[in-house]
């Protein structure tokens, strides 16, 4: 949000703090939201429905090993699915992962991954990480929301099994930030750049062996 | 039968790279490999430096997708290349004394070729590729082709580690100059890379200091 003389508001630096209080006591819904009563709510997307394709530059950090290249994330409108291809910029493909969000058991499916990335922790992760980018949540999920009137931010959550995911958007309904957490401890979160049909940033991290995954859009 | 013939015309207008692509594909089997060898041999030997533009189209078959970067490229003998990518971005890969040097931007990340398996692989396969010396190199096997542009070696590689990334390489040497036109990297399925080089220049003094970077 832009603000007078140029200044931009620093949502990110709120966000951060918003993970510091979560990760310093058991979640209680962050200062200022309240409750919103509602019936229904599904979790908010952050690939529109009218998104066809976007190639971001990409860093990928996992036990202090980084690979970098792009990244195309595609909607294949005929299956209505997601792939998700990682290539080196000499055109080595490092994974490529389709996301069919109709899809209940087999929803995440490894097209092709790099031997040397072909690890359970980093496969498992990969979709949970997908499974919070594509709002591909367990359908026995429930949902809640609160809002903070003050900034005018929304926290979709979503609770299943031990875990509770909260999935924060502007005034614009736009998914600014997601973390998924268990317990007290925060698992993953995500920071997000938000663009009109798809996310123009964002930047995963993930507590666990210290995986990262940044995205950056370019235009091809 | 003019209809057929404009149907024809109109499809080579409209759609002229799969023209020249059937052309490019139609490769028989060659006709003395010994002589091609030779070529490769002397060539080999003859160059010390390329400097060359490239435009590179990385195809994913199934999404219909082609994905086009280009910009300019250097190889010095013995191993030392650069490839630094202008467009879409500035990235720029380096191979010189043994490290493999990532400039992204403002950012440099070094790494030691030895130390690492994959780079190792991965250098193998660009030296080899744009050099084009691959004569008695145990990693691939080699097939010989040719048509009436290009002589075409066809590497299919024996490491299984490679085998994960790539299924062969196609290297076409322009039977004019002997040198290397273009390569495809093929991988498991049916994605491939193209890389077509431009504005070749051979055997011009290249300087070592365009073999690192600062940070």
């Amino acid at each position: 949000m832009k603000l007078r003389n140029g200044i931009y508001f620093p949502w990110a630096l709120l966000f951060v703090g918003m993970l510091t209080i979560t990760s310093s006591c058991s979640y209680k819904h962050y200062k200022g939201f309240e409750p919103v009563v509602a019936e229904n709510v599904s979790p908010p997307r952050l690939f529109d429905t009218a998104f066809s394709k976007v190639v971001y530059t990409t860093n990928f950090r996992v036990f202090n090993q980084e690979l970098s290249g792009l990244t195309l994330v595609k909607k294949v409108k005929s299956t209505n699915s997601f792939h998700i291809v990682f290539m080196s910029q000499i055109g080595l493909k490092f994974f490529d992962i389709e996301i069919k969000p109709n899809e209940t058991e087999d929803w995440f499916h490894v097209n092709f991954i790099m031997e040397s990335l072909n690890r359970e922790f980093i496969v498992s992760t990969l979709k949970t990480d997908f499974m919070l980018l594509f709002s591909k949540y367990p359908e026995h999920a429930e949902t809640g929301i609160f809002r903070n009137t003050e900034n005018e931010i929304t926290e979709t959550t979503v609770r299943f099994d031990k875990y509770i995911s909260s999935i924060f958007t502007d005034r614009n309904n736009k998914i600014t930030g997601i973390e998924l957490r268990k317990g007290r401890s925060v698992k993953t979160s995500i920071h997000i750049t938000p663009g009109k049909e798809y996310p123009k940033e964002l930047d995963i991290h993930n507590k666990k062996g210290g995986m990262n995954l940044t995205w950056k859009e370019i235009r091809m | 039968m003019k209809a057929i013939n404009l149907y024809i015309w109109l499809a080579a207008m409209l759609f002229p790279t799969s023209f020249v692509n059937a052309q490019d594909d139609a490769f028989g089997p060659l006709t003395n490999t010994d002589d091609f060898v030779q070529k490769v041999k002397t060539r080999t030997a003859a160059t010390q430096t390329i400097q060359s533009d490239f435009r590179q189209e990385k195809h994913l078959t199934m999404l219909e997708e082609v994905l086009e970067s280009e910009g300019h490229f250097i190889f010095k003998k013995e191993n030392n290349v650069v490839w630094s990518y202008t467009r879409p971005l500035d990235y720029t890969i380096i191979v010189h004394n043994g490290k493999f040097i990532i400039k992204d931007g403002d950012k440099v990340k070094e790494f030691d070729i030895a130390s690492n398996r994959m780079f190792k692989e991965i250098n193998n396969m660009i030296v080899t590729s744009v050099s084009g010396d691959f004569l008695d190199n145990p990693d691939f096997e080699a097939v010989y082709m040719e048509n009436e542009m290009f002589y075409l070696a066809r590497l299919v590689p024996v490491k299984p580690e490679v085998k994960d990334m790539l299924s062969e390489i196609d290297i076409f040497f322009d039977k004019k100059d002997m040198q290397v036109a273009k390569v495809k990297f093929l991988e498991p399925g049916d994605d491939y890379t193209l890389i077509t080089f431009s504005g070749k220049v051979f055997n011009e003094a290249v300087p070592d200091n365009v073999f690192t970077v600062s940070n």
